[in-house]
């Protein structure tokens, strides 16, 4: 069973994550189940308020789950003490958020540099990898500007590159380009798809984009908590590569 | 072992000049950890100093007293010869031997009291000589030189010196503990606030691989280089303060590096505990909980209804419901920073209670005259020798060992007074913690210093008056008035057997089922009030006493207080008088109760001075809460006021909106303080009242205490404190804005 699991960077079982509201007991995310392997680029759509941020923020480790496991590289982070899952999470997972969500007071170099310091990286460590993503994302003269001093799609490119400043094995993105026009979003998607190509990483992206999702390997549809494939989506796309 | 320390080197300095960085570069950010943290930095450094002071000072105190080590009564020729003698085959232990003569008339031969000082150049080699050789051989020798004469000695202070020491250190260690757990109290509290406010930041960490070992070192790191910044001038600070206090009391001072050190390193564990906690519940949360808090989200309590908030009184009423929606917030800023303007009122109360045990009369002879007849004329002889101010003589008798108790009627007892419950209809209560004792001329003068109503001489005027204290165990028990009767009961027999191993209440309550008593019943003269009562006195007349007591009276004691300006030879003087003056009367023991020595030395430990100090540090803890948590907080709301005034709000609207903020502050911090500074007050007044004497058996009792000023002080500073670190965000935010709508104007203009 621990190697059927281990085949697949992400896979959970039966999550279920509840708020309770007042004397109401919501349920955000309802068994879902899902198996992702390595490499994979997998989108999850569904409509405002139907948990796939929740479920995004669970599978990295980033809300504690009420019920059902998940492994990531095979281990169940849902055992983890805190402090194990906040090293498991510094080494292997990168998190880009919605609203960006870069600490005001530090510049944007600063900024994409805390995991490094989180996770005791040595200096000059990750020298190559910083050069390449400012190339690759386009920031290498906004580095020393406040994020006040950046414009929207500035932002989330400092985001997306402290996301992979450690290059981790999977990165979760949480409609990265919900706050963007239609140039920038496409800029950053791209962004995403070409590092995740050059490292092979793992992309999970929570998304409201129809035009955004289409560029995946794989469709999840949250509606009510549940989490189910997008089969329309999945016969469609075999029909494009196989030739139907 | 060398790449260890190296490697140990290179971390310390790479984390240290981070810390550094940070802190310096975001001074206005740890403004108040700095004053915090030099705040207790000058507690601990002060009582350290100052308490190593007092050690020398008790010391010198103790050199000036007594210049013996040991003191034998009333020995007989022999005796006195075994001591000149010394022992067959050893060579003298004993530096100085000092003999006075006293002639007892009434067995027609002299006794001699002997004052030895050992040989022994320190603590351990005098207490070895005491031990093994005086005590284990020479007193044996002593003793059988005249067997018919019991030895009676005392050692000195001079040779306890160690034990006093000890006492000294556990003061020490109880303040430190206690200071220790106020200033943990505190940094967390600080601590909190901060973490409240940066929640955000925080979860970004955590969601970028940070655990509670990299959050706490971070954290740690930062307290410790301001620890670092504030030692010096804190110290500084202390060391003054410490010099004015011993210099005001014209005691020399001395300041060891190490005593300084040492309050540096409590600082540190201080700093270290304070940081862990948060620390360790911060990590334990869930990032994305905390990255949510980016607003003052995480401050709001849901009202789970809507408020017409935007009717015609706008600022007014939004601001009302504000101070509802963030309540918890208000509530918790509220208790915390109002708790220390409470502890400052506890700490001035606490001075005072110092000030009156120091300030305390107490007889500096006790005269053992239960083996003699009294006569009045030992009471005017006394009253006649140079140095004795007062003199009183006392016969008293416990109601337990009387199986007595006294009676009261239900409705003469005070609310929640917990007395045994002798029969069914309820009609009676029956209180058996009582002293009878005798009253006379002298026994009145003393009450009088007491709070009191009535008559204090009535017993002497009348044998059916008695004078009560007005509690039992220092608490209100009853509801009597002058001129109400009480019954006290006088043992005749047992019907059944009574349990052996009770004690208490429920002997009391076995003996009132078992016992037959007669009652009498006495009209009260007087009631004193704040008498120490751990059990309740009631005087009576002497042949009211003979009555209740069935006995014939004897009086045990003759209490003798001294001049308290005597010098120590001089009280040194008076004690031989005393003895020679007992010999008169067949001896009767004299025992030296030090009491002049003992406040001299009270009083140079200067205990009052020393919590007034703290107290007032205390107080400038306040401020450091309110303006830390408000500028924070109305940091955050600056968004929400930002977006009202884009929605038609004035400014003049959002000026308001800090005024009215400011205002309920102000109010509720008035409220908050008076509440909570009575209440820890009143518990700390029932602890030393109550707890203390229970458990320790100190007959002692202070009066409740709420000094106007120091409420006044309290209350000025919580009020202007909560009005004020609500105003003054308001400034910050306006000059800000104004700068903001510049930039925004040139913009444009270009």
């Amino acid at each position: 069973m621990a190697d059927a699991k281990s085949q697949y960077i992400l896979h959970t079982e039966s999550v279920i994550k509840q708020y309770k509201q007042y004397d109401e007991v919501v349920t955000a995310v309802d068994r879902a189940d899902i198996k992702i392997e390595e490499g994979e680029f997998v989108a999850i759509i569904g409509p405002s308020g139907s948990g796939k941020s929740t479920f995004l923020s669970c599978c990295a480790g980033l809300e504690r789950v009420d019920a059902g496991h998940i492994y990531v590289r095979g281990q169940d982070i849902t055992k983890m003490s805190f402090d194990e899952l906040s090293r498991f999470r510094g080494q292997n997972m990168g998190f880009v958020f919605q609203r960006h969500n870069l600490i005001p007071q530090f510049t944007a170099l600063e900024n994409i540099l805390i995991p490094t310091l989180m996770c005791n990286r040595k200096d000059g460590s990750y020298d190559e990898t910083l050069r390449r993503l400012v190339n690759t994302l386009n920031i290498k003269d906004r580095l020393h500007h406040l994020p006040s001093e950046l414009s929207g799609g500035q932002q989330q490119r400092v985001a997306i590159a402290r996301a992979l400043i450690n290059m981790p094995q999977i990165l979760f993105a949480d409609e990265p380009t919900g706050n963007l026009d239609r140039a920038n979003a496409d800029e950053v998607l791209d962004l995403l798809i070409k590092t995740r190509e050059e490292i092979g990483q793992t992309l999970v992206m929570v998304t409201h984009d129809m035009n955004i999702a289409s560029r995946a390997d794989r469709i999840f549809r949250m509606d009510n908590g549940i989490l189910t494939l997008d089969r329309d989506y999945l016969d469609g796309k075999r029909k494009t590569i196989t030739g139907y | 072992m060398a790449e260890l320390l190296e490697n140990a080197a290179a971390y310390l300095k790479k984390t240290l000049r981070l810390a550094f960085k940070n802190v310096i570069s975001n001074i206005g950010q740890y403004a108040c950890f700095f004053a915090a943290i030099a705040i207790i930095q000058t507690i601990f450094a002060t009582l350290t100093v100052i308490l190593y002071n007092n050690d020398r000072t008790e010391w010198q105190r103790v050199t000036e007293e007594f210049d013996y080590h040991i003191a034998l009564y009333s020995l007989t020729e022999d005796q006195k010869l075994a001591i000149e003698n010394g022992l067959p085959g050893w060579s003298r232990t004993y530096e100085d031997v000092r003999i006075t003569e006293h002639y007892n008339a009434y067995k027609a031969r002299s006794y001699y009291d002997v004052y030895i000082v050992f040989k022994g150049n320190d603590f351990e080699e005098v207490n070895e000589v005491y031990k093994t050789v005086f005590r284990q051989r020479h007193l044996g020798m002593i003793k059988d030189a005249d067997p018919q004469n019991p030895v009676e000695y005392v050692t000195t202070p001079l040779m306890n010196f160690r034990e006093n020491l000890f006492v000294n250190r556990l003061i020490y260690a109880a303040s430190m503990v206690v200071t220790g757990v106020l200033s943990v109290f505190l940094l967390v509290i600080l601590y909190n606030i901060r973490i409240n406010h940066y929640k955000f930041v925080y979860g970004i960490y955590m969601s970028f691989g940070a655990d509670f070992k990299k959050l706490f070192e971070t954290s740690f790191w930062e307290m410790f280089s301001i620890g670092i910044m504030t030692f010096l001038p804190a110290t500084l600070v202390s060391v003054i303060i410490s010099w004015v206090l011993l210099a005001v009391h014209k005691i020399p001072f001395s300041c060891p590096v190490w005593t300084l050190l040492l309050a540096g390193l409590y600082g540190l564990i201080v700093i270290l505990v304070s940081v862990m906690f948060p620390m360790r519940i911060m990590s334990m949360r869930a990032p994305m909980t905390l990255i949510a808090a980016e607003d003052n989200s995480n401050l709001v309590v849901s009202p789970r209804r809507s408020f017409r908030i935007f009717g015609s009184k706008f600022p007014l009423r939004y601001e009302m419901f504000s101070a509802w929606r963030f309540r918890r917030y208000n509530l918790r800023l509220l208790l915390s920073a109002v708790i220390f303007t409470s502890l400052f009122i506890c700490g001035l109360y606490v001075a005072e209670i110092t000030r009156v045990i120091v300030a305390k009369p107490a007889p500096e002879y006790e005269l053992d005259i239960s083996k003699v007849e009294y006569q009045d004329r030992m009471r005017d002889e006394l009253y006649d020798t140079e140095g004795i101010v007062h003199v009183g003589k006392t016969a008293s008798r416990d109601a337990v060992d009387l199986k007595s108790h006294m009676r009261v009627r239900a409705e003469y007892m005070a609310p929640f007074g917990n007395l045994v419950i002798p029969d069914e209809e309820g009609e009676y209560r029956v209180a058996g913690d009582l002293q009878y004792r005798t009253i006379d001329e002298d026994t009145v003068t003393e009450l009088s210093k007491y709070k009191y109503d009535g008559d204090l001489s009535a017993p002497l005027h009348d044998d059916g008056y008695v004078v009560i204290a007005d509690s039992i165990g220092n608490e209100r028990k009853f509801d009597y008035k002058v001129g109400d009767k009480i019954e006290i009961a006088e043992f005749v027999k047992y019907t059944g057997s009574i349990d052996g191993l009770l004690s208490g209440k429920a002997l009391l309550r076995e003996q009132v089922e078992k016992g037959v008593f007669n009652y009498r019943e006495y009209t009260i003269g007087a009631i004193v009030y704040d008498i120490p009562t751990l059990l309740m006195p009631i005087y009576f007349s002497d042949a009211a006493f003979e009555d209740v007591t069935g006995n014939e009276l004897r009086f045990d004691t003759i209490n003798v207080y001294a001049d308290p300006t005597l010098s120590p030879k001089e009280t040194a003087e008076l004690e031989e008088t005393l003895r020679g003056w007992g010999m008169l009367y067949g001896g009767i023991p004299v025992k030296n109760t030090h009491s002049i020595y003992l406040a001299r030395v009270n009083e140079d430990k200067q205990y009052d001075e020393i919590f007034t100090f703290v107290a007032l540090l205390l107080l400038f803890i306040s401020p450091l809460i309110w303006f830390f948590s408000q500028m924070l907080y109305y940091y955050k709301r600056e968004g929400e006021f930002t977006i009202l005034q884009s929605v038609g709000a004035l400014e003049s609207d959002i000026k308001r909106l800090y005024i009215f903020g400011g205002i309920f502050m102000g109010v509720l911090s008035f409220i908050f303080c008076i509440l909570l500074g009575y209440s820890l007050s009143f518990l700390l007044y029932k602890f030393v009242n109550v707890f203390v004497p229970h458990f320790s058996g100190l007959d002692l009792r202070f009066s409740f205490y709420m000094p106007w000023y120091a409420i006044l002080v309290s209350v000025i500073m919580s009020v202007s404190c909560g009005f004020l670190s609500a105003f003054l965000p308001y400034r910050s935010f306006m000059r800000r804005r104004s700068k903001t709508l510049f930039v925004e104007y040139a913009e444009v203009s270009e």
